[in-house]
Order: structure tokens, then sequence, then C-alpha cells
């Protein structure tokens, strides 16, 4: 008889108290897994909705670009590493850009723009063809898309011409007019009054900046926020002159919030494991008061106490296992429906959200690392409250009474 | 060192002393005691005369406060923990009065347990096994689990566990206390017959008539002394 055939012989002596424990394990975890999820998830829809689509996850830029994004430092075009960091399994996609600032007219109004100079495969990616809200993309030179709200202010519609002016690459005048082929929506009120998105080849020759590059925004394969590839992907890819910034870096306050709101959903969690932590060290000490004398018996008989504590051991982690597996594929599970339908907020709250240009809904968090996580917890919790009978082994003498 | 002319046990002069909260419980007070290989013999007396004591003692699961014991030539009080646990497991048996068995485990496992802490293969084991509860009358019940056997089989079970490491001594504290007439018939004849066969020896403790009529050597101990 090894120890785990004893072991798992003893969790079927007293079989509704083995499954009352497991489904307790089960469901703490499965709450567990829900609730950091879906906590998490919420970061990761904000943080996709901040940077994801407009500054990035991950920016590559001249040492100097960061923190005044001035247009003078700016990169050298790198297209061969642009293909090699584009081929890297870990990146979804990396675009350049060549960004500044102007002033944009139509006659008699005006307005302050922010000009993006995007490459031809990031306009047809999806992101950008869902936000046209009027108009259409096209390759003609000279195009610009102005945010919808600027449009507004401009009151410029399609086929209008629009002048820009404003500094370009070292002290150079920049000045053009552009045709608007579309507006768009750009999902936050802000970027819609001062977006002006224009071909990334339109953009060099407006600011005098033939061949460079602002920066290249690179969005990763996996984008949770436990997981951040800057430093792994700027090792792999190094670009002389150049740097990998992470938005962490970048935005500092957008960590800091998730953080100071994150702590609120991690004391919840606490509190759940204390409970949980109290129950199972109460079966525990049932258990191991039940079986003292069988202890002693065995002891008596010859068992190494190590032997004896073993068996208790892989007993409790059978069965923390076991509930720790069903409550994670619940968990999953639970996690993977609430993906395919997002809970969908109502209201004011939904209404304020929209505002801002987030979707307002609670996306979970896929990251498997929660689950495994809390998986790890919960094991450790339940081997914890075993110490309870591992001592009541030790401390047992072989003498009967 | 085991010579034949040696007795199988030797007890001298054990003083056991328990240090409670009411003040020392002296419970063994200078016992000697010789037994001779083979021996069928009985430890009788009193309630609370020290008859459990002495047999931990005996058996290694507890310490004596002085004296010396030796069995087949080998002093125990002498050995380490970790000797002593070895040497229980190769040459003492056990019988208890209750709570013998693993309950989660069935007849012949009950049984080959001590064999598969000795290292035993599991066919001989099981074959040994098997062989132990037909000669203490249980053929057809190996598969039964303590619970699904009466006090007397269960007993029986033990018994045989004891024997299953072929040990020199066999020690048995009240083994038929919980057991009604018929069940302490049944198990003092298998002890006995097994004391003949294989030459066993048994040191039971009692203070049932029906034990000390059966037993060839009697120890009588009053306030942990030997007395008659
Ligand atoms: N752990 C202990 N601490 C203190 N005193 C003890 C302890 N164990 C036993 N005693 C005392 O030692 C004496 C002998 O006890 P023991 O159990 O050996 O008696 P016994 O002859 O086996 O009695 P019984 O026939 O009732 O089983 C008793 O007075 C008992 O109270
Ligand atoms: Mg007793």
């Amino acid at each position: 008889m090894t120890a785990v055939r004893l072991a798992w012989r003893n969790l079927g002596r007293n079989r509704r108290r083995s499954l009352i424990t497991g489904a307790a394990i089960a469901f703490a975890l499965f709450f567990a897994v829900i609730l950091r999820s879906l906590q998490l998830g919420v970061y990761n829809h904000m943080v996709a909705t901040v940077v994801g689509s407009m500054s990035g996850y991950v920016q590559v830029s001249d040492t100097a670009y960061w923190p005044s994004q001035n247009l003078d430092y700016a990169l050298y075009e790198a297209p061969e590493w642009l293909d090699e960091l584009r081929a890297d399994r870990d990146v979804a996609s990396a675009y350049p850009r060549l960004q500044g600032f102007s002033l944009v007219t139509m006659g008699e109004q005006s307005g302050v723009a922010q000009w993006i100079g995007i490459s031809p495969e990031e306009a047809a990616a999806p992101l950008w063809q869902a936000r046209l809200a009027s108009g259409s993309w096209t390759d003609a030179p000279g195009s610009v898309w102005l945010g919808k709200r600027l449009a507004e202010q401009l009151r410029a519609g399609v086929g209008d011409t629009v002048v820009a002016m404003g500094q370009g690459f070292q002290g150079s005048m920049a000045g053009a007019s552009w045709v608007v082929a579309g507006t768009l929506n750009m999902g936050n009120p802000e970027l819609e009054k001062r977006s002006a998105v224009v071909g990334l080849a339109d953009a060099q020759e407006f600011a005098g900046a033939y061949g460079m590059w602002s920066y290249v925004q690179v969005t990763p394969r996996r984008t949770e926020l436990s997981h951040d590839p800057t430093v792994e992907l700027g090792a792999k890819h190094p670009l002389e002159g150049a740097r990998f910034l992470g938005w962490q870096t970048r935005m500092p306050e957008l960590i800091q919030a998730i953080q100071a709101d994150s702590s609120g959903g991690k004391v919840i969690l606490f509190i759940l494991y204390v409970v949980i932590g109290f129950g199972l060290l109460g079966t525990m000490i049932m258990l191991a008061n039940e079986r003292q004398r069988e202890f002693a018996m065995q002891l008596a008989m010859g068992m190494r106490r190590g032997l004896l504590a073993g068996i208790v051991f892989v007993e409790v982690l059978i069965l923390s296992m076991a509930g720790a597996l069903v409550g994670a594929l619940l968990g999953r599970v639970a996690v993977l429906v609430l993906d395919r339908f997002p809970l969908r907020l109502q209201g004011d709250v939904a209404a304020a959200m929209e505002q801002q240009g987030w979707e307002p809904i609670l996306p979970p968090s896929l990251d498997a690392s929660i689950t495994l996580t809390h998986a790890g917890i919960i094991v450790l919790i339940a081997l914890l409250a075993a110490a309870w009978p591992l001592r009541t082994v030790f401390k047992t003498n072989p003498v009967q009474r | 060192m085991s010579t034949s002319s040696q007795p199988l046990l030797r007890v001298d002069r054990v003083v056991k002393t328990y240090e409670s909260t009411a003040g020392p419980v002296h419970a063994v007070q200078g016992v000697s005691l010789d037994l001779e290989r083979g021996a069928f013999a009985a430890l009788v007396g009193p309630s609370g005369c020290g008859k459990t004591t002495l047999l931990n003692a005996i058996g290694g699961l507890d310490r004596v406060t002085s004296g010396q014991i030796w069995i087949d030539g080998t002093e125990i009080t002498a050995l380490g923990d970790r000797e002593t646990i070895e040497f229980r497991l190769h040459r003492i048996g056990f019988v208890f009065q209750a709570y013998n068995l693993v309950p989660v485990l069935n007849a012949w496992e009950n049984v080959a347990f001590v064999m598969e802490l000795q290292g035993v293969g599991v066919r001989d084991r099981r074959d040994r096994a098997f062989e132990l509860l037909s000669s203490v009358g249980l053929a057809g019940k190996e598969l039964q689990r303590p619970a699904q056997l009466s006090g007397g089989q269960q007993q029986r079970v033990a018994v045989a566990r004891a024997l299953a490491s072929r040990p020199s001594l066999v020690l048995a504290d009240e083994p038929t206390a919980n057991l009604d007439s018929k069940s302490t018939e049944t198990l003092l004849d298998i002890m006995h017959e097994l004391n003949r066969q294989e030459g066993t020896t048994f040191l039971f403790s009692t203070h049932d008539q029906r034990v000390i009529d059966r037993a060839e050597q009697l120890v009588h101990l009053e306030d942990g002394r030997i007395v008659g």
C-alpha cells in the first residue's frame, strides 16, 4: 500500500465530508477566478481603450523622444528592423507613425490639431476601418481624416480642403493643404476634437521629415496586465539610438490608478480566503481527532511518523487539488462565457463611460495566470490547514489508552 | 547473542514513574520476570496495577524510568528511537484491546500492513496474509473491511497481523475485554494453537477469569509489584 493508496481510501471513509470540503475549495476558487478576471478585465479594457489604439502598448522611439514628444527627436526609418519586429511571434502589430501639432483652418474656422501620419497598413487595419464616421479610406495623396468634433468645429465635410500650418522638422516651416476624405469616431471626445490623420508619406512631406518616424507603435500578442513584454522585445530587437517604452512607463498615473483599485479587490479575496482557511482548519482538526487512536496504533505497529504524515499530506493534497481543479474549470468556463456575453452596464455609468469613449461592458480578463495563481493560493491554504493533523501525527505517542 | 539457554524475555527491576500534575505516579515499582521461549503467559491483577504500563515498556512503546528489558538477547531499553521502531517492527507483534485495525484496509491488507512496512513483496504478503487469516478461522473474509467484521473477528485479524512478521514475542493488552464468552474462547483457542504450532511466545494482560484459566504461566501484579 503506497501512501497514495491509503490517502485515497481515507478520502473515501467520510465521503460526504470530503465532498463538502472539496466543494468549498472549488467554490472559493470559482468565485475568486470570476471576481479577479472581471476586475483585471476592466483594467485591460481601460488600458486597451486608453493606449491600445493610440499611443500603443509599447512604443519604440528615439531615446530623447519622451517625455517631450518633440518632432525633432524622430527616428530614421528602419524597414528591415521593422520587418524583423513584425515577424516576432509575440508581436501582433507594429506600425510606424510620424506626428506633431499644427494649426488647421478652413475659411474663417480654425483649430489646433494633432496630426498623425499612419502607414497604409495601419489604415487598412480593422480598428481604423471601424472608426470611419463618414467618407472612406483612400490611398490618394493629400487626404486627411478629421476627428468628428474637429470637423464640426471647422465646419468641414468630405471633399472640403483644409490648410495645415505649423513647425516642421528642425525648425522648418510646415504647411500643406489636405482634402477631407472622411471623419472619424475616435472613441474619446478629446481625441475627436484634435485628431487629424494623414498618410505617413504626406506627414513626412508636411513636416519635412523625410524618411523619419516619430515612433513605432507596437501591440504585443498578449496584452494582459500581468504580462509586460517591453523589456524582452527591446532585448530581442535592439535599434540603435532607440528604446522600447511600455505604457506603464509612459503613463504612470494609469498604472497607479489600477493598482489602487486592484487592492480593493485583493482585500475581498483575502477575506474570502481567511473564511475558507478557517473552515478547512476546522475540518482538519476534526480529522486529526478522529484518527488519533489509529495513528497511535499504526505507530505502535512500527510505521514511521514520516510515512504517516505523508499519507495525511497526500490526502489533503489530493482533496485540495481535486477541488481546485473543479473550481478552476468552472471558473474558466464562466470566464469564457462572460467573454462571449460580457456584462453590460446600464444607466448613468454606462452613459458616462460611453462619453469617455469606452464601450460600457465588463469584459473578463482571459489571463490563465489568474486561475493558476488562485488555484495555487487555495491549495497552499489547504496544506497550511493540514499542518494541524500533521502536528497530531508528530505529537501522538504509540501508546494506547 | 541469542542462545537457547537464555529466557526469551527478561525484565530486570523495571521502574516506571509517571509525572502527573498531582505528583509522581509509581505505576511499576521494580518488576523482574523471565519468560521462556514458547511461553503462554498472562499478566493479571486489578485495574490500575500497572499491566498496560509494563506491556508498553516491554513492547518499546514507552520508556522505562529505570531497569532493563531484554528480548531475545537484545537490550531494548538501551536502543535509540529509530532502533526501537525497527525492533518493534520485526520482532514484536501487538494486539490491543480496541482500535486494532486500519479501517480503510480490508482484512488481508491489515494483516499485510506490517509486512509491507518491512518491505516484503506484494505476492508474498498476500499469500502469507491469506494463510494467516485461514489459520485464525477467517478464510473467506479476506476482503471484508473491519466495519464488516464482528468484534471477535476483528481481534482474530489483529492476532493474524501480530503474527505476520513472525515475531519472537506477541504482546496482547486485554485482547478479550470487548468480547463475549464464545468469541473469547475462540480467540484463546486460536492463540494457543499458534503458540503451540509456531512456538511464538505470548504475553497478555487480563483480568478475565476465562483467560486466566487458559494461561500456562501467570504473573500477578499488584500496585506495580509482582506478588505471590
Ligand atoms: N500517562 C500517565 N500519566 C500518569 N499516570 C498514569 C499514566 N498512565 C497510567 N498511569 C497510572 O499508572 C497506573 C497503572 O496504569 P495502567 O494503565 O498500567 O494500569 P492497568 O493495570 O493496565 O489497568 P487496567 O486493568 O484498568 O487497564 C495507574 O494508577 C494509572 O492511573
Ligand atoms: Mg490496561
